[in-house]
């Protein structure tokens, strides 16, 4: 018995020690980010309303997520566009493996945020990235309303346009400083795709073939946090308005007529979001 | 935030239910058959603005921070709490104090082979190099680890340890879980054939280990820092003893560690300790040595010491002199945990009776500490730096003593000490040239009688530092003071000084005291002005701002 409790010591020290340590190779300290955009000073006037992100945390396999995609289509058909939303299906997750021959929707980036927001049921809710998790069924248009009814820091819109003779997409953010924000800021540009169709595990447990999925967060078009908002030489005054451009190449299995951009700034620090826009890919 | 609230009411829950619910409830010792000790402590501060000191406006008129710890002990089975309050915390401490709650619960267990403690703990390795949790009140640190803690005595003469949690800072936790395992092996414990040798031998090693989810840091547009979630760093230690030599050798090594507080370089970390003594009766000497190379280690890589030090993971022993006397101690030396190499050598001697000076104690004490020799190979996303392992850089801090304490009768006891400190400003923020300090202390203690004790102190510190309102740093200067403190009916105390920059220098230090003490119990009311600076324990330092007011300690213990 003493000999085996020492054994089982070692054994777990062992393994200990082995999971103690990363080792990054020299020329692998540094990696590429995700896009950052040429930044230039803005004159456009933009849009200044506030608007709603709401991150929902879903899966194939989760019997309850077909609810809350109804209770999201709902709100948004109320809200129309103050309210963008996103789909994430955390790559990982036993919820977010493909039935057999379909497509995986799962996603490196969505486990990132999934891993930093500590979700592991589904599904799961974040407006705005507020620190405020829920499960997106209930109280709903209460969360939507107190997020829509803050006054806007930052007037945000975003363009796209397909470049010709290539397969790339260009993006245009727009930001107007609607207050000084003295906070940094990171601009999060993305990628999702609407009318996938898949197999869903629905609420009484069947598995619900040709179910549509919306919203599907492809890609992080910049960094997964995003990338840091220039603010130029007015470094962000009451007023001062800025311009990033963007070049993305696009998957070529995607459907590009059913995809949208969008693009939020959110505190660095806290990762609250200030406003965010969406746009169809012309 | 509601997490939180609801675990610490679920401990809360489980602590009282411990209370209640104890086999041993019913014996008559105690509270419901265990013991229960405590303590509390209650620091006050009222201050105003005064502009030729800085001291700031305090809106709140009052400050306080408070303090309650209960320790129920019930033979096997420890439990306890803490109660914090800082309403809103006294000026130098960290503005994430503001609030009160509990804020340190633990229960735990032992017997003879076996310990465990669930909560809140302290735990150290070696010298703490790898890993040091405590705290200190004085400085407002407490970086506890909230998880679970192990020890286990395989079999005699060695000893186990196991940690796992998460740090705390003020009222939170870092996102950094902290895993850590260490060995002690004591030799003439675990072999028979040496269990009479003179020679005792210990030997131990550690192994630390931290994870933080990913974040971004971008080196460049586009490009961000490639961060090692787990980072590791392990130690090796020996303790000789033989006769009355001691040797004390730690090494330590951590992996890449990109961080804040280093710039994000990738370098390796490592730490050499050496401590050396000899002692024997009115006599002893002790030699330290120590080179310490990118060894800070928390557990938020992006956690910054810009309202004093936090999460902190490991601890940089500090091996030059704490000194009590108000100049000296107006230069305190913080630890550079990214860099630095240091020698002390301390010598106590007691003359011996028979002769004219016979009986006196004499305390030499000499340290210098300086920067490594680096030399820049490249900022954040590389290397950082390459550095010779014996080469030294700028000095940081270097400093001697001599301190003579002779008990002239049954009466009178007599410390006179020269002290010279050469102090980088820039250590703690400040800019210029270095300070040359000379510091004279005059110390007379005379017991009148068994109850009543007067006190007088006098310092001079002639320095060629100059107060400019550039630079702004109100230590420099030369200065002179004087302190008469008495001690009456035991119990009783009160002091009167005055700190005065006499030339080249800026302000006037009053300060008086008056104090109660009885039993367990004290309480003292001060009047006066305190200058900025630093208070540093163990190397570990709080910036202590200007205040000119009221300040008020009740302290208690049971």
């Amino acid at each position: 018995m003493k000999k085996l409790s020492h054994l089982i010591f070692f054994g777990f020290s062992f393994i200990f020690l082995l999971a103690a340590c990363d080792k990054i190779e020299e020329n692998e300290y540094v990696v590429f980010a995700g896009a950052a955009g040429t930044w230039y000073d803005d004159s456009e006037n933009i849009d200044a309303t506030q608007r709603a992100f709401i991150e929902k945390y879903t899966g194939c396999r989760c019997k309850n997520c077909p609810t809350a995609d109804s209770v999201i289509h709902e709100t948004q058909q109320h809200y129309g566009s103050r309210l963008v939303a996103v789909a994430i299906h955390p790559k990982g997750s036993n919820y977010t493996i493909p039935y057999s021959g379909e497509p995986d929707l799962g996603s490196d980036d969505g486990k990132t945020w999934n891993d930093a927001h500590g979700f592991n049921s589904y599904p799961q809710a974040l407006i705005n990235r507020n620190g405020e998790a829920f499960v997106p069924i209930t109280n709903f248009d209460s969360r939507v309303e107190m997020a829509l009814g803050v006054t806007p820091q930052m007037g945000i819109a975003v363009s796209c346009e397909r470049n010709s003779g290539n397969d790339s997409i260009t993006i245009t953010a727009h930001l107007s400083f609607l207050t000084q924000v003295s906070a940094d800021l990171n601009l999060t540009l993305l990628i999702s795709e609407d009318g996938i169709v898949t197999t869903q595990k629905m609420p009484d447990g069947s598995d619900q073939v040709n179910y549509m999925q919306n919203h599907v967060l492809r890609d992080v078009i910049t960094d997964v946090w995003g990338t840091p908002v220039d603010k130029g030489s007015a470094n962000g005054e009451t007023g001062s308005r800025r311009m990033a451009q963007f070049t993305y190449l696009p998957d070529a299995g995607w459907n590009l007529n059913q995809c949208h951009i969008v693009a939020f700034v959110s505190n660095r620090d806290t990762k609250e979001i200030l406003n965010v826009a969406e746009c169809g890919i012309e | 935030m509601k997490n939180n609230n609801f675990r610490k009411t679920v401990w809360a829950g489980l602590l009282v239910f411990s209370f209640y619910f104890s086999p041993a409830m019913s014996q008559a010792q105690g509270v419901l058959g265990g013991h229960v000790t405590g303590n509390m402590q209650l620091d006050m501060q009222m201050s105003r603005e005064d502009s030729t000191i800085g001291a700031p406006d305090v809106p709140e008129q009052m400050l306080m921070n408070a303090r309650a710890d209960i320790l129920y002990t019930n033979g096997a089975f420890d439990a306890g709490l803490r109660f914090e309050a800082y309403t809103n915390p006294l000026l130098g401490f960290d503005k994430n104090y503001r609030g009160q709650g509990i804020a340190n619960y633990f229960v735990s267990y032992h017997n003879d082979r076996i310990s465990f403690t669930a909560g809140y703990f302290y735990e150290q390795f070696g010298n703490g190099m790898i890993l040091r949790t405590y705290e200190d009140r004085n400085i407002g640190y407490d970086n506890a680890l909230f998880g679970f803690n192990v020890h286990y005595q395989l079999m005699p003469g060695i000893m186990l340890k196991g940690v796992i949690g998460k740090q705390r800072y003020c009222w939170t936790l870092g996102n950094g879980i902290v895993r850590g395992v260490d060995a002690e092996v004591q030799l003439n414990s675990l072999i028979p054939a040496w269990a009479d040798k003179e020679l005792r031998v210990t030997l131990g090693g550690g192994v630390v280990s931290r994870y933080e989810p990913d974040t971004t840091i971008f080196s460049s547009p586009g490009y961000k820092l490639n961060l090692p979630l787990n980072v590791g760093a392990f130690s090796t230690r020996m303790d000789l003893a033989y006769r009355n030599w001691n040797l004390n050798v730690e090494y330590a090594r951590k992996g890449q560690d990109p961080s804040f507080l280093n710039n994000y370089i990738y370098r390796y970390g490592q730490a050499l300790t050496v401590n050396a003594s000899y002692a024997t009766r009115g006599f002893s000497v002790n030699l330290q040595a120590k080179r310490v190379d990118n060894m800070v280690f928390k557990s938020e890589r992006a956690a910054t010491d810009a309202n004093g030090a936090k999460l902190y993971i490991n601890y940089i022993p500090a091996i030059n002199k704490e000194h009590t006397y108000a100049f000296l101690s107006m230069y305190p030396y913080s630890t550079q945990a990214q860099g630095e190499m240091g020698l002390q050598g301390d010598i106590i001697w007691r003359l011996p009776k028979d002769g004219f000076l016979g009986g006196t104690d004499i305390h030499l004490n000499s340290s210098v500490i300086t920067a490594l020799d680096m030399k820049v190979v490249g900022g954040m996303g590389t290397e950082g730096y390459t550095s010779d392992f014996f080469g030294t850089g700028d000095l940081y801090y270097g400093d001697a003593s001599l301190e003579v304490t002779r008990k002239i009768n049954s009466q009178l006891k007599l410390t006179a000490l020269y002290g010279y400190q050469v102090v980088n400003p820039e250590i703690d923020g400040h800019s210029g040239a270095l300070h040359h300090n000379n510091v004279v202390v005059g110390d007379l203690l005379w017991k009148i009688n068994k109850k009543n004790a007067l006190r007088f102190e006098a310092e001079w510190m002639g320095s060629d530092s100059r107060y400019t309102q550039e630079v702004d740093d109100k230590r420099c200067g030369d200065w002179i003071m004087g302190l008469v403190e008495y001690n009456f009916t035991s119990r009783w105390f009160v002091s009167v000084s005055d700190q005065y920059a006499y030339h080249d220098g800026t302000g006037n230090y009053y300060n008086i005291s008056l104090g109660y003490t009885h039993n367990a119990t004290r309480i003292q009311l001060g009047y006066g002005k305190q200058r900025e600076g630093m208070i540093c324990i163990g190397g570990v330092c709080r910036q202590m701002p200007a205040l000119n007011g009221l300040t008020l300690t009740l302290s208690t213990s049971f």
